[in-house]
């Protein structure tokens, strides 16, 4: 706010003076009139002390204290001449003062009054007061009252400062069509060359939201060779990086980090930046950084448990895993986003931690025309089987590098004697092998397998295989769930090597899961299954379907793996067909009840 | 006993002593009506008696409401806590128990952070993440406390001890966050015990203008079940000058009315030194407090005249300052007969 040393007063006292007071009152509007403050300081509080005392001298005075910066003193004559008279000049002057005190609340206050009596002030002071209320408010977060009173300032004569300030109020209001007018209305050359950058970097976030990008790095890019700053530098950043122009991102992230080294937003956008340019390591020591200072950005933790598990670095991404988990009590999200959250990170967790899994599962078909095959997924699959045990070990540092599995396993299967649950010995069959998934977002493995006879209608061979699975049902849904889709896919496509014979598997099931209770879900559904077999095999090739129930129960709750056991029971009714012979009634086709009880730990 | 240091019975007496006075006077002078207790860790050795001493002066200066400002700074607990680390002797149960027998309320704070305002000058993402924590652990702290204040008649309420500013909450979405931390924890003190009130306490830098002032605290009021709005005058901390200070207080009360509330005034008995190694306090003249009691009285109910504090800075057990300010306080709205 500027202030006119011209405005200054020396009327005749309203009170009989000794002639020394108004003397001394006299050299101090002389004083004042040649800017020397301090003599005028000096004079007039003689004055003052010589019993010559109203409200201009007071104000003068405060005028005199003010431009010695001695607001302090200043306010005290300014609130006394203001109390004994309401003139808008003494406003602007304690106005002035409490901007230099750091009180701008009461700065607005004074100016507030000043436009009761603004007609008594020239249009210059007008116009200086609306600037500064509109400065005043700007920094208030007050948009709308602050362009307001720069429109009142620019229509009492035209300034290319306020009317910056007014075209970035305006976009900030969202009035973006004014704002593009107010800005390119300025003629650049008439700013000073720190407000010509404001000026572009003004109309760059204009083009940003337009959709213009590369008017928007062209304008900024023009700022910062203006005037480079970190914030230009980052603004640029955010433009690359919506092109998808990844390196150029980086290379801006990192100018603004190095101007700005205490910002951790630019730190963060930098983090980022590194991750989608694949640079890994360094997206992971940029965002270490961010949390040792400033352990409440939440996102990070899961950030950094993926991009270790990308780099391979498995207790790396199962400890920031975890400790994204233990934030769920800080996380501001709604209960239901941070159960589906905390689910998704604890599989994350047990998949990454998990050293051992076993399934078992057990079927019995009720009637003895149907096939013998099971309900157990990857344990039997090929391998026609009613019953089995898997027990699957992932080892140490090889088990799982980027979404890479590898795992060693063991199974044994079995059939039971027809019409009942006593094993049929000679149907033992037993297996090693090693199962590999290559793809990082298919659940796709691979797997040789050395399969032993022990049972005398069991295969000594190699099988090879190919696995795939879909699924769609989230293990427990969200919280306030009481019924989801389930939608599962298994293929399995195997080749005995020593007998040259190929098998597929394949089977789906469609249904919906209601929560019974917290770790009780039963599953309606529709399956269907089909099992080929070169002509040479011992086994049938068949296509059968129905519908049934799965009862699951959930157990062994692990704070960071969830639930890692589960029984089930599987009851289903199915009828279907054999490919290529008939295996109990003429026409080949069979139906009954098959139940699958399936234990997984 | 050392002199200057009475026992209870003399506070007692001094009560009694002044109710009469103040039956028989018409009008008398504003007085403050409570204080603020901001325990450290040199109050886990106190023992009961130094606890009665102090009361004892409570007593004489008539002050009735006792405001604990926390009752766990960081991990230190000022009372028997299973979660944080009590304090040699957790003087809780003591200051609910004196003011059980003096007919004084007790209003209880609970957690307090000493990186509180470091860490709300964050990123609007990170201060939601942060309130929510503050949030956990004073519900927390308030499970803990109800038993231990249920059985005492002098429990009056809550106190949040998060001080709220004009500067921090510009940002609308830091703003937010600070309005839905305030609900919660209000709504889930109030689950722990209804007949309980729940106090907040604010001040201004002048930072922003009365208006604007007054529209923040309308919509925090109306964004969370406070009870009680404890406005700080900030005279003793500069943040305040007598001349505006009446804007903001006007501000404070329309919000208050405006919203059904109670304010309640903060008084600073206090006058903070230009220190730059940290905060230090001498006791303020009197004159000048007595200034702020008189202004505040008018913006505030009878009883909403808090001090921060007496114990600190207006008892002869703090210095010759301290018991300067509180023979001339005595002397001048306690015994005196009004004008």
């Amino acid at each position: 706010m500027a202030v006119s040393p011209a405005v200054v007063h020396a009327q005749p006292p309203p009170q009989p003076a000794t002639e020394r007071a108004e003397i001394l009152e006299r050299l101090g509007v002389v004083s004042l009139q040649r800017r020397d403050y301090a003599e005028a300081a000096r004079y007039f509080r003689a004055a003052i002390a010589a019993g010559r005392d109203h409200w201009q001298i007071r104000q003068n005075l405060g005028f005199a204290l003010l431009s010695l910066d001695r607001c302090e003193e200043a306010v005290n004559e300014l609130e006394v001449s203001a109390r004994q008279s309401p003139a808008p000049r003494s406003f602007i002057y304690l106005a002035r003062c409490y901007e230099r005190l750091k009180k701008p609340g009461v700065a607005i206050h004074w100016l507030q009054q000043t436009l009761v009596r603004l007609r008594e002030l020239t249009p210059a002071e007008q116009k200086d007061v609306y600037g500064s209320l509109g400065y005043l408010y700007a920094a208030e977060g007050q948009n709308a009252a602050a362009a307001e009173a720069w429109e009142h300032a620019l229509a009492l004569s035209y300034d290319p400062e306020i009317a910056l300030r007014l075209g970035r109020a305006q976009r900030l209001l969202g009035e973006t069509s004014r704002a593009r007018q107010t800005l390119t209305a300025i003629a650049p050359e008439r700013l000073t060359r720190a407000s010509r950058a404001v000026r572009l970097d003004e109309l760059a976030e204009l083009y940003r939201a337009a959709g213009q990008p590369a008017d928007s790095i062209a304008a900024l890019e023009e700022a910062n060779a203006l005037e480079p700053s970190a914030q230009r530098h980052h603004a640029l950043g955010l433009a690359f990086r919506d092109l998808k122009r990844r390196q150029e991102a980086v290379d801006q992230f990192e100018r603004a980090t190095a101007l700005a080294p205490d910002d951790l937003e630019y730190a963060v956008a930098l983090g980022y930046a590194y991750k989608d340019a694949r640079r890994l390591a360094d997206a992971a020591r940029v965002f270490e950084a961010v949390l040792a200072r400033d352990p409440d950005r939440l996102p990070l933790y899961q950030e950094l448990g993926y991009i270790y598990a990308a780099l391979s670095d498995t207790p790396r991404a199962v400890e920031w895993f975890k400790k994204s988990i233990d934030n769920a009590p800080r996380d501001p999200r709604p209960e239901s986003d941070r159960a589906e959250e905390r689910a998704r990170l604890q599989q994350e967790v047990a998949r990454l931690a998990k050293q051992f899994e076993a399934t078992a599962y057990l079927t019995y078909r009720s009637s003895q025309r149907q096939p013998n095959t099971g309900s157990g997924g990857a344990v039997g699959g090929t391998l026609p089987s009613q019953s089995g045990v898997e027990v699957a070990y992932q080892p140490p540092v090889i088990g799982i590098r980027d979404e890479r599995i590898f795992q060693i396993v063991a199974r044994l299967l079995w059939n039971f004697q027809p019409g009942s649950l006593e094993v049929d010995d000679d149907s033992l069959q037993a297996g090693i092998a090693l199962r590999y998934k290559p793809l990082r977002a298919q659940n796709l493995f691979v797997s040789a397998e050395r399969l032993f006879a022990i049972g005398k209608d069991a295969s000594d061979d190699w099988l090879l295989r190919a696995l795939y699975s879909w699924e769609h049902h989230p293990l427990l849904g969200k919280p306030d769930w009481s019924h989801w889709n389930y939608s599962t896919v298994f293929a399995d496509v195997g080749y005995f090597v020593e007998r040259s014979l190929w098998v597929l598997y394949g089977e789906a099931r469609q249904g919906v899961t209601f929560k019974l209770a917290n770790q009780v879900l039963l599953t309606p559904h529709v399956v269907v299954d089909a099992r080929y077999q070169d002509a040479r095999g011992p086994t049938d090739s068949f296509v059968e379907g129905g519908g049934g129930l799965s009862l699951r129960y959930l157990f062994n709750e692990s704070r960071y793996e969830g639930y890692r056991g589960s029984v089930e029971l599987l009851i289903q009714y199915k009828a279907g067909n054999f490919f290529n012979r008939p295996h109990g009634a003429s026409d080949g086709s069979f139906h009954g009840l098959v139940l699958t009880g399936v234990l997984r730990f | 006993m050392p002199a200057g240091r009475p026992p209870l019975w003399i506070g007692l007496f001094a009560l009694v002593l002044a109710g009469g006075a103040s039956l028989a006077a018409e009008t008398p002078p504003p007085r403050l009506h409570g204080t603020f207790i901001q325990l450290s860790q040199a109050h886990g050795s106190w023992d009961e008696d130094s606890w009665r001493r102090l009361f004892g002066y409570l007593a004489q200066l008539r002050a009735l409401e006792i405001v604990v400002q926390w009752t766990v700074y960081d991990d230190m607990a000022f009372y028997p806590s299973a979660r944080h680390t009590p304090v040699a002797q957790p003087p809780l149960e003591t200051i609910l128990t004196l003011a059980d027998e003096l007919g004084m309320t007790v209003r209880v704070g609970l957690a307090h952070d000493s990186a509180f305002w470091s860490r709300v000058n964050r990123d609007p993402a990170s201060v939601v993440v942060y309130l929510r924590g503050l949030q956990a652990r004073s519900e927390s702290v308030a499970r803990e406390l109800v038993p231990l204040v249920q059985p005492h008649r002098s429990f009056r309420g809550w106190y949040i001890t998060e001080e709220i500013e004009d500067a921090t909450w510009k940002d609308p979405r830091a703003r937010s966050a600070l309005f839905e931390y305030l609900d919660r924890l209000a709504l889930s003190v109030r689950t722990l015990k209804p007949e309980a009130s729940v106090a907040v306490s604010g001040f201004s830098n002048a930072e922003s203008a009365p208006a604007t002032f007054g529209a923040f605290w309308t919509s925090l009021l109306r964004a969370a079940p406070i009870d009680v709005m404890m406005f700080q005058d900030g005279i003793g901390a500069g943040k305040q000058r007598l001349s505006f200070l009446p804007l903001y207080l006007a501000a404070a009360r329309e919000a208050t009315q405006t919203t059904g509330r109670e304010l309640q005034v903060i008084v600073e008995v206090f006058q903070q030194l230009n220190d730059p190694t940290g905060f230090k306090a001498v006791p303020a003249p009197f004159d000048r407090v007595a200034r702020q009691i008189d202004l505040a009285s008018t913006y505030s109910a009878t009883r909403g005249l808090i001090a921060f504090s007496i114990p600190d800075y207006m008892t002869p057990l703090r210095g010759p300052d301290a018991e300067r300010l509180f023979q001339a306080y005595v002397r001048a709205r306690v015994t005196a007969k009004p004008d």
